[in-house]
């Protein structure tokens, strides 16, 4: 069962510039939330609050997630081989070697399991890290623009992934996207964030084609479905 | 060739002395970069990965220090362990170890800050990541120390060559004693005063090559961590075509 999130007067700024402002949002178990919005809205500051990698100025977070995964928008490929890379999160598992290889199929990439995590290319990089986050059960997965750099293949693989595993799983994920195929395909509910505040939320269909504010019409004008 | 075999055959009639040289130049030289790379690398990556009140001020009084003049450590050891000093009953003054422990606060700076600007580079994301998949602060420190290998030996050679090629503060604490403080710079020295410049100039020589050979072994050390080089060796060609 996904993990329930429940955000409570969330601030947070970086010097004058209020980059973060949520009175109030809940995130129901397992389900996903695609968390969209222009450039600077806030969607990476939000996830990295949600992680617990940065302290808001104010609010509070309460969750009853015991696993948290947070991919970051460039997640860190290490040196070693990518099979290791996929092993470091579950290290502690007698069988971590073959969950490794196991995620890694998982996302299309069980060809590249001997090669080094640092020359793999961008769009590799984010299904390997896709994978390090899936090798075991997590709660809640927070994704920080996971598809951002795959090519269309990749992306569908990712997207299939996704959708396999919150459905074996059962977590609730919230992932931040710039791709109106990615949240209306993987996403049930959609949250927009305009300038730090949440604009507009609401199930996928509704927000994406039928907006109802001003800044959720203006934003989703470009946006083809 | 000539002046090669001309110095070989001046080092070979002072032998002894040469050995014993080379020999409190290369422990003096080891245990200086053993103590400041031990001490200076583990705090450097801490420092450089963390974020804390006062780390621009220690970062600028690192990089100050990592231009401190050698006879100004010199003098420092000196009143710290000559015999009115506080340190003065140990009586380690115009001994190696008053050596090292000048040539360690000459260093240590050196490796604190090359290693902290070597954190720094890459921690931000290194500590998302590892943060991201729930594992340990010990964890993250294990991968950046790892992710990192290529320069750490950089910076561990660099303090060798730092130490090897010090005259000032040793000259200073060391006091050039013939048979026990005297290394290859202070030799150089002592003989060019004394007018043999061909003994300087030779000893100079075998200075360079003991430089030369560490470098070389450094050098290949880096490029078997760089992360450019594939993990399995290649194999040889007869084997690839099957020959």
């Amino acid at each position: 069962m996904g993990a329930e999130v429940t955000i409570t007067g969330i601030q947070k700024s970086f010097g004058a510039r209020m980059v973060l402002d949520i009175p109030a949002l809940h995130l129901e178990p397992g389900l996903k939330y695609a968390l969209i919005g222009p450039n600077g809205s806030g969607k990476s500051t939000l996830l990295r609050v949600l992680s617990g990698v940065l302290a808001p100025d104010a609010g509070s977070i309460a969750t009853d997630a015991k696993e948290i995964g947070y991919m970051p928008q460039k997640p860190y490929c290490f040196g070693f081989s990518t099979c290791k890379n996929v092993e470091l999160a579950v290290e502690d598992r007698p069988d971590a070697h073959q969950l490794a290889l196991r995620a890694l199929a998982r996302v299309g990439m069980e060809a590249h399991a001997e090669t080094r995590g640092s020359r793999l290319s961008g769009g590799e990089a984010q299904r390997m890290a896709f994978a390090r986050m899936i090798v075991k059960r997590r709660d809640l997965l927070l994704l920080d623009e996971p598809t951002s750099a795959t090519d269309v293949a990749g992306s569908i693989l990712l997207e299939d992934a996704l959708l396999s595993y919150s459905h074996d799983v059962g977590c609730t994920v919230l992932f931040a996207t710039h791709t109106p195929s990615v949240a209306a395909r993987c996403a049930d509910r959609v949250i927009l964030l305009c300038n730090g505040r949440v604009c507009e939320w609401g199930e996928a269909k509704q927000v994406l084609l039928a907006p109802q504010s001003e800044e959720a019409k203006s934003f989703l004008t470009y946006w083809k479905l | 060739m000539n002046l090669l075999s001309e110095i070989g055959s001046m080092l070979l009639e002072r032998n002894s002395e040469l050995r014993q040289i080379i020999g409190v130049t290369l422990r003096m030289s080891f245990f200086s970069t053993l103590f400041s790379a031990g001490i200076g690398i583990p705090l450097g990556m801490l420092v450089g990965s963390r974020t804390f009140w006062g780390k621009r001020a220690l970062m600028r009084i690192l990089n100050t220090l990592m231009g401190l003049p050698p006879v100004v450590a010199g003098l420092l050891v000196f009143f710290l362990l000559s015999r009115s000093g506080p340190l003065g009953q140990y009586k380690l003054l115009y001994s190696v170890s008053a050596m090292v422990i000048a040539q360690v606060l000459l260093i240590l700076p050196i490796a604190m800050s090359l290693s902290a600007s070597i954190a720094a580079s890459r921690a931000s994301q290194i500590h998302d990541t590892i943060y991201g998949l729930g594992l340990s602060r010990m964890c993250e420190l294990r991968c950046l120390l790892y992710e990192s290998r290529g320069q750490l030996f950089s910076i561990l050679f660099t303090c060798f060559g730092r130490s090897i090629a010090e005259v000032g503060a040793v000259s200073l604490v060391g006091g050039n004693v013939q048979y026990k403080t005297r290394v290859m710079t202070t030799a150089i020295m002592l003989e060019t005063n004394k007018g043999n410049f061909e003994f300087a100039v030779a000893l100079g020589a075998v200075l360079l090559l003991i430089s030369f050979a560490i470098n070389s072994i450094a050098l290949t050390l880096e490029e078997r961590g760089r992360d450019d080089m594939p993990l399995k060796k290649q194999r040889g060609r007869k084997e690839r075509y099957g020959r």
